[in-house]
């Protein structure tokens, strides 16, 4: 019998500075370092079609210079001459710029990455230099069979939709985004009320917030339209999509179906039923077709849950010739869980999703990143209380529903990257 | 003054430690949080692969271990037991060991380091899984030498460490796991996994004492593993490996070989290695990447292991530019050593006490950094000892470790990708020889 981690975390707490920058603060207390995030309510699926990439694309040119800290010499080094480490990413619906650093450094921190967000300089030079670097970050994904499978399941679940396109972009589009396109998208999206601020570590809400007006009450927004997301390609639905990669002796497939978005899923049921299904070693998949059949080299859950629009599924590395066989064994099982879960089973996953909650929520870096993206996805409350308190409300006849209803026959995609395989047959196992 | 010297670095850290009648040695630390981890190691890892009839038997034997224990019939109930309240496990083993963690919520301390000894000392090792398992180990292998990426990497092994267990290529592995035999892994384990050298460490949020006591308990009837096996080291000849294959980039890897841990200048080795390519404003970052728009990322670390040791640089390049990014990584190598700066040894400096600190904040950290230091150093190395060996080194003692080892006649070069030839990186190469 599991027992029941009490909940002993903190709450986030939060308030809207005058300029409508959303501050979110959760204190960690004998931390060392402390975690900021500056998140904008923008990522790929918001773009223009003939623009696709451009988020991502503004994301790396903002590290090229800002106001206070004209090159990416002078950033680079603001950080690391104080220890710090920063990074950025891009999502579908959202962009986050992120540091760590030592405490006592935490306004640098969080000066850097607002400067990222609110003053970058976007010259003509910058463009022109990041570009190829953009477009060799193209050709790592090309070589790459977990970024491909990605991408093919995304046109498979997102058909037609802006959602399909994979976030860093197009080489043909990227070659054409001109200095004006990217300064018309900064000042459509990147205005304070688009932009969430997360600070997390071993200090008070006060002084969170005295540091947050400091550094970001002075940015104050334009006017700007938003632009209209569109597509210029063309994603027609289908039921399987092959990533050619002839030369691999590995397959990597992946099977999803799309699901509602953030604030229509009931969360806790969502991980459990991921530990149920593919996370942990105990999970159905990794005992039955890793352990047991030795059909995969592994496997795992694919958890796509954004603003608007989610998808759902799993995915399996195998032998290419042992495809057909292993993608009619994980639809097996997926139909065998979906009729009755286990009690021990469920309890295990139960436990697993907990145990996940617990070490999320541990480092400031990363409690930072994972309220931003609560906040930006649209939760009404904040941080692990709520995700402790969503799992221990499931009950086995929740996930069972969750199962029926987004893993039904009907709605599963498949995707596959590796040598040529039968896909006559994996459409007719669909 | 570094920034590094005004803060409050967590350098005081509570451990105790303890060797237990069996000669398993068990220390306990304290770490922030609610969660327990603990990593349990002997010192077996590849180079202690003897015959080439046996290479690939201690990755073999470590990711048979969670197959089935004593204790846990099968991989299902082990996980089932740990995952149920919260708990997550793995394993792994390199050149010099092999090692298992744990890692609980702190109310189920006891349970975790059951469950790590179970793992380690008592495996059943069922016939029909380990079957699978190598089956599978055999088709990741070949999976592997099918990437681009991976290829270079076994390519340079192969260049940096010979012929020997640890230069084994991905393919060549595929092929002799397959003469490994059941009764063989079973001997193996019986024969090299002991408690005389073994290490259980356990970081807790408190209760360091208890600990200690139950490892102390829980290793109490773990016996045998009483074989050392000390290897030469072999020599590799070629400098260079070059395996034409499709690929959109062009994957390029270098190495020198260094010194071992614990060497009196694997410090300085691994303050270069984070200017070399340590960050964003490190070298070759800024000179491959953000001036000549060669690649999408480089990077350059330290690698230290109990007998041996190299510098590594890793970039994918552009296919047509892979001459001119080895070519001015070769350059920033010869010059680093007349020109290193005291402003970037204070960042590196800054970089790696400050990323040490900032992983404290994660309860795993040091449960897996002293285990690894007690499988090859035979003690602890505190944050205070590295803080301060760090803060010693001064600019011409970094200079001189620099041209020690970043010599250009010992710079191996591994390359994969479609555009790639071997003449013209042999060529590159020896021109940076002749500067």
């Amino acid at each position: 019998m599991a027992t029941a981690t009490p909940i002993f975390y903190a709450l986030p707490q939060q308030t809207v500075l005058d300029n409508g920058i959303r501050l979110i603060h959760f204190q960690l207390p004998d931390t060392f370092s402390v975690g900021v995030s500056i998140g904008i309510d923008v990522g790929s699926a918001d773009e223009p079609g003939q623009w696709a990439g451009i988020a991502h694309f503004l994301e790396h040119l903002v590290f090229r210079g800002t106001e206070h800290f004209p090159t990416s010499v002078v950033i680079g080094q603001a950080v690391e001459n104080f220890g710090g480490e920063y990074n950025a990413f891009t999502g579908k619906t959202y962009t986050q710029f992120i540091c760590s650093m030592p405490l006592p450094y935490r306004s640098t921190a969080l000066a850097i990455v607002a400067d990222l967000a609110a003053h970058p300089l976007l010259r003509l030079e910058d463009i022109e230099e990041e570009r190829p670097i953009v477009l060799r970050e193209i050709s790592l994904g090309e070589d790459n069979s977990w970024q491909r499978v990605i991408r093919a399941l995304e046109q498979v679940v997102w058909p037609e939709t802006t959602m399909a396109r994979p976030i860093i972009g197009y080489e043909r589009t990227l070659v054409q985004i001109t200095a004006a396109d990217v300064l018309a998208f900064w000042r459509a999206y990147y205005q304070p009320r688009n932009v969430v601020c997360t600070i997390a570590g071993d200090l008070s809400f006060d002084e969170a917030q005295a540091l947050a007006v400091a550094v970001l009450g002075n940015w104050h927004g334009e006017a700007a339209e938003l632009l209209e997301p569109s597509m210029t390609e063309e994603l027609l639905p289908r039921r399987v999509r092959w990533e050619e990669m002839p030369d691999r002796q590995e397959t990597v497939f992946a099977i999803g179906a799309p699901t509602p978005g953030w604030r229509d899923i009931d969360h806790g049921a969502l991980a459990i039923l991921g530990a149920l299904l593919a996370d942990g070693e105990g999970s159905l998949f990794a005992r039955e077709l890793v352990r047991r059949s030795g059909l995969l080299h592994q496997t795992g859950m694919l958890t796509w849950i954004n603003r608007d629009k989610g998808a759902l599924g799993f995915t399996g590395a195998v032998r290419p010739d042992v495809l057909l066989l292993a993608v009619r064994e994980s639809l097996r099982l997926l139909t065998k869980i979906t009729s009755a879960i286990p009690e021990r089973d469920f309890v295990r996953a139960r436990g697993y999703a907990r145990g996940e909650v617990l070490r999320l929520w541990l480092r400031p870096i990363d409690v930072a990143v994972q309220l931003c993206h609560q906040a930006l996805l649209g939760s009404e409350e904040l941080g692990p209380n709520k995700e402790l308190t969503a799992i221990e409300a499931v009950l086995p006849d929740h996930v069972a529903a969750m199962l029926q209803s987004y893993l039904a026959p009907e709605h599963l995609r498949l995707a596959v990257a590796g040598p040529n395989p039968d896909l006559a047959s994996l459409e007719s196992l669909l | 003054m570094n920034p590094m010297t005004t803060l409050d670095l967590p350098l005081h850290q509570e451990y105790q430690e303890v060797t237990a009648p069996n000669g398993a040695r068990v220390l306990s630390v304290r770490c922030r949080g609610h969660l327990a981890t603990i990593a349990v190691g002997v010192p077996v890892g590849m180079r202690h692969e003897v015959s080439p009839r046996s290479y690939g038997i201690t990755t073999l034997l470590a990711r048979a271990l969670p197959l089935g224990t004593q204790r846990y019939r099968t991989s299902a109930e082990f996980a089932f037991a740990l995952e149920s309240f919260g708990g997550v496990f793995g394993q792994g083993n390199d050149q010099d060991s092999t090692q298992v963690f744990v890692s609980v919520p702190a109310e189920h301390l006891e349970e975790g380091i059951l469950a790590a000894l179970e793992l380690i000392a008592r495996p059943r090792f069922p016939r029909d899984a380990v079957a699978r398992e190598k089956r599978r180990y055999r088709g990741q292998l070949l999976a592997s030498w099918a990437i681009p990426a991976t290829r270079a990497s076994d390519l340079l092994d192969g260049l940096l460490w010979g012929n020997g267990p640890l230069g084994q290529r991905a393919v060549d592995l595929a092929r002799s796991i397959l003469h490994i035999q059941w009764d063989e892994l079973v001997a193996f384990h019986r024969q090299a996994y002991g408690p005389r050298h073994a290490v259980c460490v356990i970081s807790v949020p408190e209760g360091l004492e208890r600990s200690l006591d139950l490892a102390v308990r829980s290793v109490a009837n773990w016996s045998g593993g009483n074989v050392d096996v000390v290897l030469p080291l072999l020599r590799a000849e070629a400098r260079v490996a070059v395996s034409r294959m499709p690929s959109d980039l062009v994957y390029l890897l270098l190495a020198v070989p260094t010194v071992p841990r614990g060497h009196p200048d694997a410090d300085a080795l691994n303050l270069l290695s984070v200017v070399l390519g340590g960050s964003t404003v490190s070298r070759l970052f800024r000179e491959i990447r953000e001036k000549r728009g060669l690649c999408y990322d480089i990077s350059c670390r330290s690698m230290v292991a109990a007998t041996t040791g190299a510098l590594l640089i890793e970039a994918g390049v552009s296919p047509e530019g892979y001459e001119e990014a080895l070519t001015a990584i070769g350059g920033e190598l010869r010059r680093i050593g007349d020109d290193v700066e005291g402003a970037e040894l204070e960042r590196a400096r800054t970089l790696l006490l400050s990323s040490l600190a900032m992983q404290s904040d994660r309860p795993e950290t040091w449960a897996q950094r002293f285990c690894r230091d007690l499988l090859i150093l035979q003690r602890p190395r505190p944050f205070r000892e590295i803080a301060e060996a760090l803060l010693r080194i001064t600019i011409e003692e970094l200079r001189v470790v620099a041209k020690r080892y970043l010599r250009m006649d010992e710079l191996r070069v591994a390359a994969t990708g479609m555009t790639v030839s071997r003449t013209r990186v042999e060529r590159a190469r020896m021109r940076l020889l002749d500067q």
